[in-house]
């Protein structure tokens, strides 16, 4: 056999090797998260509070708190960062503010979510007095989620293509029409994705949440009150001496997983449709 | 009554013929490179010019000067005057959405919107301030009937745009740059990405619509220019070099540079 098809074998044996390692750690995790959650999840585990320190009851305060948090936080993010994504990808050229922001974004997307956490404590709890809470919560996990609205925001609306733009603009259009009429929608998929996308990064963190919106069994009555979320859940049952716990945990896991993973495949399904109208 | 159309056609341009769109001395630079120089001419009226010349002679920058698009290139300069009926586009003060409300504009890679097929007509109504229901869906139907599009999309007016054949996108664009009452209808190589029997389509609607609009259109195609043009446009580095009636230009050309390009010495 000649050397080049031998080395052609090799590298492909290679990448295939990798991409079982990647599907396999996955496969494991789905499996035994489905396993073991499945089994502990029933009706009550959705609909009841915990009881007796998380021995008995179901985890009603954990998803509803989580629900609430990371919408709350989405919706944050995104009335900030579309705007901002807008602005970066439409001035960077021309204004130093938009690419100060856009290098901005950038940073603020490789720090680490506990220093979220640590200053979204000292912000929001401290300074602005709002206690540990849903709300001091939410806006910590804004923050969070702020740079991957911004940065994909910013990347689709860069790749609507300029005979779009002209096509709008010839007819009479402003600049401003142009943006809300045309690049908004020509961009609307990969906007809407980029919000799914920052929900489900938010819905999995636990560490920016742990000293903001602190943990309660119950359902926070106000945006003041103390609020659990899915991810705390699991780490706080998982930590307890007691296995009724420990199956709790898993059920937490189970349906953490289901939500990020259907929010995911929304998404996707989301794209699609809206993608209908877009211009290739 | 064709040949009676084509009779007035037969006039020099200089006498009678009325300049919907007069040019003087314009220049574009694109920073330091000179891309049209000192160009003047008249467009006449209701008649279909063609703009000829190899790839490269500023044709498409020649088109995108006559309604102010060429702004949107980075580094353009723009010099001289260009005056629609009278007055002139470049003059300070003057609303550049009107300009290319006045001059329309189709583009050589049909550009639809994203967005269906209705609202690419509507876009520009809409954005010039009609809003009823009503007279939009009035204005959808007589422009895409303009463009002889209708009875193609008549049953799916929300599909999109892009569900189109590429000719059908070509028309689309037409009828869209028609919606919003244009003067003139600039056409930058209308055909070039369109199969025969669409460049047929549009060659036919281009001598339709010259009833009702002043038609420029830049073409690489000698052919397309013999048969929709009634006056041509020789362009050369960025010169006029040459201009006048289609049958003179074709029959009698008077500068060497016209008749080599004629004859195919370079393209």
């Amino acid at each position: 056999m000649r050397r080049a098809m031998l080395e052609e074998m090799l590298i492909r044996l290679l990448m295939a090797l990798a991409t079982v390692v990647v599907l396999g750690f996955l496969l494991v995790i789905l499996v035994d998260i489905a396993r073991r959650g499945v089994s502990a999840l029933s009706l009550s585990m959705l609909l009841e509070l915990p009881r007796n320190a998380g021995r008995e009851g179901g985890l009603l305060n954990a998803i509803v708190g989580s629900l609430y948090i990371s919408s709350l936080a989405t919706l944050f993010s995104a009335s900030v960062g579309i705007p901002a994504g807008l602005y970066i990808a439409e001035f960077e050229g021309k204004s130093r503010i938009a690419r100060a922001a856009g290098f901005a974004a950038e940073v603020l997307s490789g720090v680490p979510s506990i220093i979220f956490g640590v200053y979204g404590f000292i912000i929001f709890v401290i300074m602005l007095n709002m206690g540990v809470s849903l709300l001091a919560g939410a806006l910590t996990l804004a923050c969070l989620e702020l740079p991957i609205i911004i940065k994909v925001t910013e990347e689709t609306v860069k790749l609507v293509p300029s005979r779009v733009k002209e096509a709008a603009l010839s007819l009479g259009a402003t600049r401003w029409e142009v943006l809300s009429k045309v690049t908004v929608r020509q961009a609307a998929p990969g906007i809407a994705t980029a919000v799914l996308l920052a929900f489900a990064r938010g819905a999995g963190e636990a560490a920016p949440l742990m000293f903001t919106s602190g943990y309660s069994n119950f359902v926070p009555s106000s945006l003041l009150s103390p609020a659990a979320n899915l991810p705390l859940a699991v780490y706080y049952l998982i930590m307890m001496p007691f296995p009724e716990a420990h199956i709790r945990a898993f059920a937490a896991a189970f349906i953490l997983t289901v939500m990020v993973l259907s929010i995911n495949w929304g998404s996707r399904m989301l794209f699609k449709r809206w993608s209908r109208y877009v211009v290739k | 009554m064709l040949s009676s159309k084509r009779l007035t056609t037969l006039q020099p341009l200089q006498s009678s013929i009325r300049g919907k769109l007069v040019v003087e001395n314009l220049n574009v630079y694109f920073g330091r490179l000179h891309a049209l120089k000192n160009i003047s001419i008249v467009i006449p009226d209701r008649q279909v010019t063609a703009i000829i010349g190899p790839s490269g002679c500023g044709k498409t920058t020649f088109l995108r000067s006559l309604n102010r698009m060429i702004e949107l290139i980075e580094g353009a300069r723009v010099t001289g005057k260009v005056f629609l009926d009278g007055f002139n586009i470049y003059s300070s003060g003057v609303d550049v959405s009107d300009v290319r409300r006045r001059v329309g504009m189709v583009f050589q890679k049909p550009n639809p919107l994203p967005m269906s097929i209705y609202d690419n007509i509507a876009f520009g109504p809409r954005i010039h301030g009609i809003r009823y229901r009503k007279v939009l869906d009035k204005l959808v139907e007589e422009f895409l009937k303009a463009a002889e599009l209708w009875d193609e999309v008549k049953d799916r007016l929300k599909d999109p745009a892009t569900s189109l054949s590429g000719g059908q996108q070509q028309r689309l664009c037409i009828a869209r740059a028609l919606a919003v009452n244009p003067e003139v209808l600039l056409m930058d190589e209308p055909t070039a990405s369109l199969d025969p029997i669409s460049s047929m389509k549009v060659e036919s609607l281009i001598r339709e619509l010259k009833r009702k609009y002043t038609i420029i259109v830049v073409t690489h195609n000698l052919q397309q220019a013999m048969r929709i043009a009634d006056y041509v446009a020789f362009l050369f580095m960025g010169e006029l070099i040459e201009h006048g009636s289609a049958d003179e230009f074709f029959s009698s050309p008077r500068k060497p540079k016209t008749i080599e390009y004629l004859r195919g010495a370079f393209s």
